[in-house]
């Protein structure tokens, strides 16, 4: 029983970094919310994605640093909002994105998980950096979830914002230091 | 046979594994214990109504009720029934997990349970009464949690017996939670007039004229007193809302509603809290060191007369960590009444007892209040963490536990409320005592240093045995622990602690 679940701890491990350094397709094209045709990994600036939808409350508590981090790192980062759940309808979508001040970020609604499947994204809010091709990162925003039902007073590891710093400076990208907590991505049927 | 038995075990097993489905097993759990809140317009994030639901978020409610996050219940399992307990049984739980790691399957929708006829709007009834905010108060996108008093005008003809309030939150995403109490001094009125927003900071004043009302928190269901019991609700009280919000990403404005359910039948015998310790703690000493993992403050009552009690509750504020209260009967019979291992202060919370529970004269009470002020609980609000004293501010700390009761028949009322009085009154002249102990021992330091200042007159920080006064001289060697011919402070201290513990 040990020897099991050490062995599913090291394949759990296996897959949540197996993708990290796994390249994707840079000439990816689909349309953003607004029916824009875009390549979300084009480009010499790195990719931003923070996978969420409409309805997660961790993902929705995150909103207004996801807000704060694409303002801060505006014009240095390809910043893009994925909505996972293809069951979402354009209201939904229209009302989320206006409720929460959205509206000035790149958005996608992911019908077919184009994206969750190229960078292996699990959770809502997960972030992904993806530069030249590469996944970078994958993980947590940050330490406001230490655990389900338990978010911090205060946050003192912003671990996407590490990343981007290392990757804008072309040093090593720290991974990052704890899970992330949110609501897992059904797989499409 | 052995062997046949493991396999037929193991066999056994698989089917049951294989046989989990939505509609026979897992369905009857999320409706019964789930869909209370996961339904349009109530607080829950999202609805869980349907298999399409429930198995979209198969993953996420495994891990959540596992960890026991969900349904949202921090009592653990005592010695009494709690009146709308929401925990889940571990098999419950194990037939989650086993359903979700089959891969959800749906089943046979003939087996689909009725979903319960939930009550739209009041759970209790049509109020009596129904006050709001008398404005929306907004709530912004992010930061910290806001704490917010609001005062509600009641302007009832004349005095009331009240047997429940019940709270209806509008902005549900970010209402937490709502303690009651009333005021008559008109304090409430005067804080909010000060305070250009609406409500104000909190009540200042705690005594005559204000009195707590209950509360509620998200998820929770409201209660009516048991029996006959009532709250006298005084015909010139403003309803206060202590309001706690949870910024939820996006603003909101809340305006929520109570509704106040009366009795014209008085009740024959009034009921008290029992709070251990007294005043949420404030006479207790509580002073939390910056990094202290278990700071524990305990306190005890025995009971003057036998009780009946009905309801138990906890109070404290971040860094809170365990909160309980037991019971020891004369027989010693040990009762374990509340216990919260892992407190979150977010779920404050009343627990009413199934059952009134009979308490003879003579019952111990003992309730004990450990906070963690360390930096791995993530609940601090502090980075790094700093000294914590008691006060009335979140930031600040409170803690205490009570026990709501009423004097068993034939029983006076008085004689429980005086004693307890007294034990108020014991717990600060107690607490102001060690106080006193802490400031003599801070004086015997102060006045060691100087006495051995003016002994050490060549000043090297020791004192030989010829600078040494005359009574000194018999004990010089035995105080001399390290054998080098004089007396360092930490020589003349442990020699002077020696002699004060003989003493004593």
């Amino acid at each position: 029983m040990g020897n099991l679940s050490l062995t599913v701890l090291i394949i759990s491990w296996l897959t949540v970094f197996g993708l990290i350094g796994q390249t994707v397709k840079t000439d990816l094209a689909i349309k953003d919310v607004s029916g824009k045709p875009i390549k979300p990994f084009s480009g010499t600036k790195p990719s931003v994605l923070i996978f969420t939808t409409y309805d997660c409350p961790v993902a929705n508590k995150m909103v207004p640093e996801i807000r704060r981090i694409a303002s801060n790192y505006q014009g240095r980062i390809n910043f893009q909002l994925v909505y996972t759940d293809p069951d979402t309808s354009q209201n939904e979508l229209i009302t989320h994105r206006k409720d929460f001040s959205l509206n000035e970020i790149t958005s996608i609604l992911d019908t077919k998980h184009n994206l969750v499947k190229a960078t292996g994204a699990e959770i809502t809010p997960e972030a992904v950096i993806v530069n030249k091709g590469k996944v970078l990162y994958r993980g947590r925003i940050n330490n406001f979830y230490e655990d389900f039902g338990k978010p911090r007073r205060v946050v003192t590891q912003h671990d996407l914002r590490d990343a981007i710093e290392a990757v804008l400076s072309g040093k090593k990208v720290p991974q990052p230091r704890g899970e992330c907590i949110g609501c897992y991505i059904p797989k499409l049927k | 046979m052995k062997k046949i038995l493991i396999v037929l075990a193991f066999t056994a097993l698989h089917i049951a594994a294989k046989e989990v489905t939505f509609t026979e097993h897992v369905a009857p759990i999320i409706f019964q214990n789930c869909t209370s809140c996961h339904r349009p317009g109530e607080s829950g994030p999202f609805k869980l109504m349907d298999y399409n639901d429930v198995s979209k978020r198969g993953k996420l409610i495994a891990r959540v009720t596992e960890d026991r996050v969900m349904p949202p219940w921090h009592a653990q399992k005592g010695s009494f029934k709690f009146h709308g307990d929401r925990s889940l049984s571990d098999a419950q739980i194990t037939t989650i997990s086993k359903w979700v790691e089959a891969d959800m399957p749906e089943g046979d929708p003939s087996k689909l349970p009725t979903m319960p006829r939930f009550v739209t709007g009041w759970q209790l009834g049509k109020p009596d009464l129904v006050v709001k905010m008398t404005e929306p108060f907004p709530v912004p996108a992010d930061g910290r949690d806001i704490y917010r008093s609001f005062v509600v005008p009641l302007d009832l003809p004349k005095d009331k017996w009240l047997k429940a309030i019940e709270f209806r939150p509008d902005a549900r995403t970010v209402v937490h939670h709502c303690l009651f109490s009333y005021d008559t001094t008109g304090e409430a009125r005067r804080l909010d007039k000060r305070e250009r927003s609406p409500g104000f900071r909190r009540m200042r004043r705690q005594g005559s004229g204000i009195g707590q009302l209950g509360g509620w928190a998200a998820g929770g269901q409201p209660n009516k007193l048991p029996e006959d019991l009532a709250w006298r609700l005084p015909r010139n009280a403003d309803l206060v809302l202590a309001m706690h919000y949870h910024p939820s990403g996006k603003p909101e404005k809340d305006q929520s509603s109570v509704g106040l359910y009366f009795t014209d039948q008085p009740p024959k015998t009034a009921f008290t809290g029992v709070q251990l310790p007294p005043v949420f703690g404030a006479l207790s000493g509580v002073d939390i060191p910056a990094g202290e993992k278990a700071f524990a403050i305990r306190d005890s009552f025995t009971l003057p007369i036998n009780v009946e009690a009905f309801a138990v509750s906890a109070h404290a504020h971040y860094l809170g960590k365990k909160l309980s209260m037991s019971a020891t009967l004369p027989n010693g019979k040990q009762l374990n009444l509340l216990n919260i291992p892992d407190w979150d202060f977010s779920w404050q919370e009343q627990y009413h007892f199934e059952e009134f529970i009979s308490l003879p004269k003579g019952t111990k009470l003992e309730s004990t209040v450990v906070w963690d002020n360390s930096s791995s609980n993530p609940n601090n609000p502090s980075v790094p963490p700093k000294r914590v004293r008691w006060g009335p501010e979140s930031e600040d700390e409170m803690g205490s536990l009570t026990l709501l009761c009423r004097p068993a028949e034939g029983e006076k009322f008085s004689t429980l409320t005086s004693l307890y009085r007294k034990h108020i009154s014991e717990t600060g002249v107690r607490t102001a005592r060690q106080r006193a102990g802490r400031i003599r021992e801070d004086n015997l330091d102060d006045r060691l240093n100087a006495f051995f200042k003016r002994t050490d007159r060549n000043g090297n920080g020791k004192i030989e045995i010829n600078e040494a006064p005359s009574w000194m001289k018999a004990s010089f060697d035995r105080s001399d622990t390290n054998r080098d011919k004089t007396l360092d402070f930490g020589e003349l201290k442990a020699a002077t602690e020696r002699l004060r513990n003989r003493n004593r």
